[in-house]
C-alpha cells in the first residue's frame, strides 16, 4: 500500500468520522480505508473511541449542591464606581446636578439676555380673557380634586379672573 | 438538554433572580462538574469546584455581556478554578483521590467504574475547548446543534473540535480502543 496515500488518509479521518469532508473526499476514504487493513484499522478505532465516550457514565456528584451553593449567594449589590457610590445612585446624581446646572444657566444667561428685547407678544384682549378665565375655573377645580395645593393655588394666584363686563 | 428560553433565565438571574439561577444551576451543574471531575480526578474536589464556580458566576454575572453564551463562560469559571486546585494540590505534592485501574479485578461493574475513571481523565487531558465539547457531546448526550447554541460557536466548530478531541483520545485510550 502507497505509505503516502496511507498518511494523508489517516490525516482525514477523524473529519471523515465527524462527517466533515465533502462528498469526494468522503469517497476516496472511503474507498482507501476498505482496501488498506491499517487505515481500516484506525478508522475502527476511532468508530470505538466515539462508542466508548457515548458509553462512558458522566461523573455525578454525591449529594446535592445546590444548598452549599444557595447559603452563599450574597444578596446582589448594584456594581459600584471606584469613589464608592453605587452607579443607580451615581445616575440620579448625575441627572439632578445637570437640571440644576441647565436651571442656573437658564436664569443667569438666557432670560436676561431675552428680557428687553421689546414688548411681548400678547394675544387679543378678549382671548387673553377667555384664557385667564379658563385657567382659573381650571385652578379652582383641581384645588378639589387632587392637584396638589401648592400648585393649584399657585396657578389660581397667577391667573386673576378678568374684570366682570359692565 | 438545553432549557427552552434559557437566554431569558439567564437575563433574570443576572438581573438577582434567585429562582432563576437555581434554575440555572440545576441545567448546568451536571456538565460543571464532570469538567471539574474530568481535571481533578476527585470526586471531593469536583463538588467543591462545581458550588465554587457557581458562587463566582453569581457574583459576575452582572458583568456577563453576551448571555447566550453563559454556558461557556460558566465553562471556563470552573474550569480556571479546577486548574487551581489541581496546581495547588501539585504544589503540595498530594495525589488525586482515585484508584488507578490493576487489570485484575473480576468484577465486571468495577472494570467498568475503572474504565470510565480512565475515559474521565483522557478526557481531562484534552485542551479545555475540545473537553467542553465532548463532555457535552459524548457524555451527556446534547446535540451538535445544542452545544454550539450553548457555547456560541458554529456547528462546524463543534464537529471539528470533536474530531480532534476524539483523535486525541483514540492514542490516549490505545489499551481500550485498539482491538
Amino acid at each position: 500500500m502507497n505509505a503516502k496515500r496511507c498518511d494523508e488518509t489517516r490525516e482525514l479521518l477523524a473529519d471523515f468520522d465527524a462527517g466533515l469532508l465533502d462528498e469526494r473526499r468522503a469517497d476516496e476514504v472511503t474507498a482507501h480505508a476498505a482496501e488498506c487493513e491499517a487505515c481500516g484499522a484506525e478508522l475502527a478505532a476511532l468508530k470505538r473511541t466515539a462508542a466508548l465516550l457515548d458509553a462512558t457514565e458522566p461523573a455525578r456528584p454525591s449529594r446535592d449542591l445546590w444548598p452549599g451553593v444557595a447559603q452563599k449567594l450574597a444578596p446582589r449589590q448594584p456594581s459600584r464606581t471606584w469613589w464608592g457610590i453605587p452607579r443607580p445612585a451615581q445616575m440620579r446624581l448625575a441627572l439632578q446636578v445637570a437640571t440644576i446646572v441647565l436651571l442656573i444657566l437658564a436664569l443667569t444667561v438666557i432670560l436676561p439676555l431675552h428680557w428687553d428685547q421689546g414688548p411681548a407678544v400678547s394675544l387679543p384682549h378678549a382671548v387673553d380673557d377667555d384664557a385667564a378665565l379658563f385657567g382659573h375655573w381650571y385652578a379652582q377645580a383641581s384645588l378639589t380634586s387632587g392637584l396638589g395645593n401648592v400648585q393649584a393655588l399657585s396657578l389660581i394666584a397667577a391667573t386673576q379672573p378678568p374684570e366682570a363686563a359692565p | 438538554m438545553k432549557p427552552p428560553d434559557s437566554t431569558a433565565v439567564v437575563g433574570r438571574a443576572k438581573a438577582g433572580d434567585v429562582q432563576a439561577f437555581e434554575a440555572l444551576f440545576r441545567d448546568h451543574h451536571a456538565r460543571v462538574y464532570n469538567l471539574a471531575y474530568s481535571i481533578l480526578a476527585d470526586r471531593t474536589e469536583a463538588e467543591d469546584v462545581t458550588q465554587r464556580a457557581f458562587v463566582k458566576a453569581w457574583e459576575e454575572l452582572p458583568r456577563l455581556r453576551e448571555v447566550a453564551a453563559f454556558a461557556g463562560w460558566l465553562n471556563r469559571i470552573a474550569a480556571n478554578l479546577a486548574r487551581d486546585v489541581a496546581r495547588s494540590r501539585a504544589a503540595r505534592k498530594v495525589p488525586a483521590n482515585h484508584s488507578e485501574p490493576t487489570g485484575d479485578k473480576a468484577d465486571q461493574g468495577l472494570l467498568a467504574e475503572e474504565r470510565d475513571a480512565q475515559v474521565h481523565r483522557a478526557i481531562g487531558s484534552l485542551p479545555e475547548h475540545q473537553r467542553e465539547v465532548v463532555i457535552m457531546y459524548h457524555l451527556q448526550g446534547v446535540p451538535v446543534q445544542e452545544v454550539a447554541e450553548q457555547l456560541g460557536i458554529a456547528q462546524g466548530t463543534v464537529l471539528s473540535r470533536l474530531a480532534r478531541g476524539r483523535e486525541a483520545l483514540r492514542r490516549k485510550l490505545a489499551p481500550y480502543v485498539e482491538q
